[in-house]
């Protein structure tokens, strides 16, 4: 990542991570961040200081999948996008750990607010203040937003464990059998 | 039962505790509360590991499309330049044929003495009206467009 100069390429995974939770589309998520990335090029108009420009690329790669998906036409159809997000478009998901498919799972069943939020901050490490600025909302709102958010993911984790509490030991067990796992 | 109430208002306030938003006051107030208190201190552990938890799932796969995607955002800028410089070309191309032929076909027409002059003005006219109605409709989808580059970029 040091070889370019564009300083809003550091920013790319996680802000990828973001597009493909509101999308539920890792391909359109790459359309979107290439289009917020080719803006970063073309504006003249940018802002300086570097909390600055984090906070702008993310408003810009938000509005970019909130146009998407107006132009999808598919705005409020999340059983759509939560179809999608699941596990279809994962090629890489069979090498995730059991812990991290039930973490995807748990996560579609929260809202795609709730969703956002979290990424926002568990992925990206933004500050209530960034956040605040990016989803237009006040720092109380987002303190009691990310925490019920974070509540919601808790439980449905615990409503997965529950529903399946054997499968992993199975799994695990039948991946290494040389045991040297943990 | 009246350890519930100091409880339930510590964890209303455990996500932003972990996330070190409180005041240091507010900070320093909870962490004496969860020291003494098992239920919060589980409650706690759990939002930290379900924090990493999430990074870590949401990250996975990133880095490799990541490198690839870049590359691909890189070889896209002489890309764009050179579609952009295709369409002005093209557009230039456009003018200059289609000037050419209004051109020849207005002095030819206005030649004509064969046809009575208010038929010619009449063709004239025709002609002339359907590219102002034509420019109209460019001229508004440009504006639209430019527009709508311009929200997107500032909302
Ligand atoms: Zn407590």
């Amino acid at each position: 990542m040091q070889t370019t100069e564009n300083p809003y390429l550091q920013w790319y995974p996680g802000a990828l991570a973001l597009a493909r939770n509101l999308l539920g589309c890792h391909a359109s998520a790459e359309d979107v961040l290439q289009t917020s990335i080719s803006k970063t090029l073309g504006s003249s108009a940018l802002p300086i200081d570097e909390a600055a420009q984090r906070v702008w690329f993310f408003k810009v790669v938000r509005n970019g999948c909130f146009d998407y998906l107006r132009d999808q036409k598919r705005f409020n159809a999340d059983a759509d996008i939560e179809e999608a997000v699941g596990f279809s478009d994962t090629p890489d998901l069979v090498d995730a750990s059991q812990r991290q498919q039930w973490v995807r799972a748990a996560l579609l069943t929260l809202s795609s607010e709730q969703r956002e939020i979290i990424v926002l901050r568990d992925v990206n490490d933004l500050s209530y203040a960034d956040i605040a600025h990016i989803l237009q909302l006040n720092s109380g709102t987002v303190m009691s937003r990310l925490h019920r958010a974070r509540m919601a993911l808790r439980q449905a984790l615990l409503m997965l464990e529950k529903s399946h509490p054997v499968s992993t030991q199975a799994t695990s067990a039948t991946s290494s059998p040389g045991g040297t796992h943990e | 039962m009246n350890n519930l109430n100091p409880c339930e208002s510590v964890q209303e306030k455990l996500s932003a505790y972990l996330d070190n938003e409180l005041t240091q006051q507010e900070q320093q107030r909870m962490h004496v509360h969860i020291k003494n208190c098992p239920e919060c201190t589980a409650l706690l552990s759990e939002l930290t590991a379900l924090q990493s938890d999430v990074k870590g799932t949401l990250l996975e796969g990133i880095e490799s499309m990541d490198s690839r995607s870049l590359q691909a955002i890189m070889q896209d800028k002489p890309a764009r330049w050179l579609s952009a410089f295709g369409w002005g070309l093209l557009i230039i191309g456009a003018l200059l044929l289609g000037g050419f032929f209004v051109w020849q076909f207005t002095t030819e027409l206005l030649a004509d003495n064969s046809v009575p002059w208010w038929v010619r003005f009449g063709i004239l006219g025709f002609y002339c009206g359907l590219f102002l109605l034509f420019l109209g409709v460019l001229r508004q989808r440009l504006v639209a467009r430019k527009t709508d580059k311009y929200k997107k970029v500032n909302i």
